[in-house]
């Protein structure tokens, strides 16, 4: 039975970031953009390590990982799937979250030299599609 | 299961004036995926052809699975999935025919696993081996080495030669089928980017010694290059250790080094540098400035 690569990954082994960050980022990415619902079924530990040709401990980490953030559950007996979007952190740590992912943002802006009223046009400017994408119903 | 699959200490074997492989020690963890490395003629294909006792060693001992290399051969080869370089099967021989023959030498052959196999790389059962190309027959000698499900599968340079589709089908096979299962792999390769992305362990011999022994994770975090820019002239030296290689020019530099530590930009700045940029290396980038340079 051939393991279905549903998620297709793209994975870079030569990348500074790890490879089971890549795949944490990307499973996030994929949830976040909807191509992948709440209760969708993800491959196994073990077909993910098939299909991508990478390390199964990899694997394994990136699925501890996601699981521990509540993007996927395990499911005994059946699987892993997209868990329900229940947020596990308080505002005050998504807040905190949130600020240091922007930080590093702002940094690499300053190295580029990109002026402050650039930087804010160009982020709500992806704000916004990104907003539209998520809730496709509204405007 | 903290035990190590593979035990080589104080390698060497001579062939008239000249070691292949001199003083060879590691090990190899249990469960392991390990990437032997090395440039051709460096010893890998010796030390892999030691461990199964088709060649004898001049000097040091060689265990797999807690067995000697010498003594228990018979009782490895029956434990054990060896891959060759070069398989060495009878060409007359139909997949189907070489199939049964391997069967009878193990006692967990598994032959569900076996017709699996076979399908899932679309081996034609009926035609004969000289008629395949060298890519099928690689997959029919995994197929061989897989299905007596080995806790440890030796692998010398299989996937030399090989198109990027069959690679990528061995790769796979050898995840679900021996990882999968606890199993330990022991690949000796070329094939960089496959050992980047599967490989916990590495070691890197060079001229019959080992250059390098580290997880891989520790490697590309050790063997990294420093940009560094200077706003005169470049210095003669720089008070770093380790370093691997020197490019200079007129206000840049580029170090190489084999034991990266965080302090070291704070370092280069109090020597004089404007701006200092880390740089992460490619297995194949730290391969080629491991075996080149340095002492």
């Amino acid at each position: 039975m051939r393991p279905e690569d549903a998620l297709h990954l793209r994975l870079d082994a030569t990348s500074a970031v790890p490879l089971y960050a890549q795949i944490v980022d990307q499973v996030r990415a994929l949830v976040a953009s909807r191509a992948l619902r709440r209760g969708d079924q993800l491959p196994s530990v073990r077909d993910l390590a098939a299909s991508t040709q990478v390390n199964r401990n990899t694997a394994a980490k990136a699925y501890q990982i996601l699981e521990s953030e509540g993007v996927i559950e395990t499911r005994q007996g059946h699987g892993c799937f997209v868990a329900d979007a229940v947020p596990r952190w308080s505002k005050e740590e998504r807040q905190r979250r949130i600020e240091r992912s922007l930080d590093r943002t702002l940094v690499e802006a300053f190295h580029l030299e990109i002026p402050f009223e650039e930087l804010v046009a160009i982020m709500e400017r992806r704000a916004r599609d990104f907003f539209k994408r998520q809730h496709p119903a509204r405007k | 299961m903290e035990t190590a699959a593979i035990v080589i200490e104080g390698f060497t074997k001579r062939y008239g004036a000249r070691d292949a492989v001199h003083d060879l020690s590691l090990e190899v963890p249990a469960g392991s995926i390990f990437g032997l490395l090395g440039r051709n003629g460096a010893g890998k294909s010796t030390t892999i052809k030691s461990l199964l006792n088709l060649v004898r060693p001049t000097a040091g001992r060689l265990q797999v699975l807690g067995l000697d290399s010498a003594a228990d051969s018979v009782a490895i080869r029956g434990r054990v999935g060896y891959l060759p370089e070069e398989p060495c099967y009878y060409p007359w021989m139909t997949v189907s025919e070489i199939v049964a023959f391997n069967a009878a030498f193990y006692d967990t052959w598994d032959a569900t696993l076996a017709a699996s196999l076979l399908e899932r790389l679309e081996l034609p059962r009926e035609r004969r081996l000289k008629e395949l190309s060298r890519g099928t027959q690689a997959k029919v000698g995994l197929a061989m080495a897989l299905a007596p499900r080995p806790e440890l599968l030796i692998l010398d340079d299989p996937t030399s030669g090989l198109d990027p589709v069959v690679r990528r089908e061995f790769l796979e096979a050898v995840i679900a089928n021996v990882q999968a299962e606890g199993g330990t792999v022991f690949f000796s390769t070329h094939m960089l980017h496959e050992m980047e992305r599967v490989a916990d362990e590495v070691a890197i011999l060079h001229e019959g010694r080992l250059r390098v022994r580290a997880s891989l994770e520790t490697l590309k975090k050790s063997t990294r290059q420093i940009r560094v820019v200077y706003p005169e002239t470049v210095p003669q030296t720089f008070p770093l250790s380790g370093l691997l290689r020197v490019d200079r020019n007129s206000h840049q530099a580029v170090l190489t080094v084999s034991a990266f530590d965080e302090s070291m930009p704070a370092t280069l700045r109090g020597h004089g540098a404007e701006s200092v940029e880390v740089i992460d290396l490619s297995l194949e980038e730290i391969f080629v400035e491991t075996v080149k340079g340095g002492a």
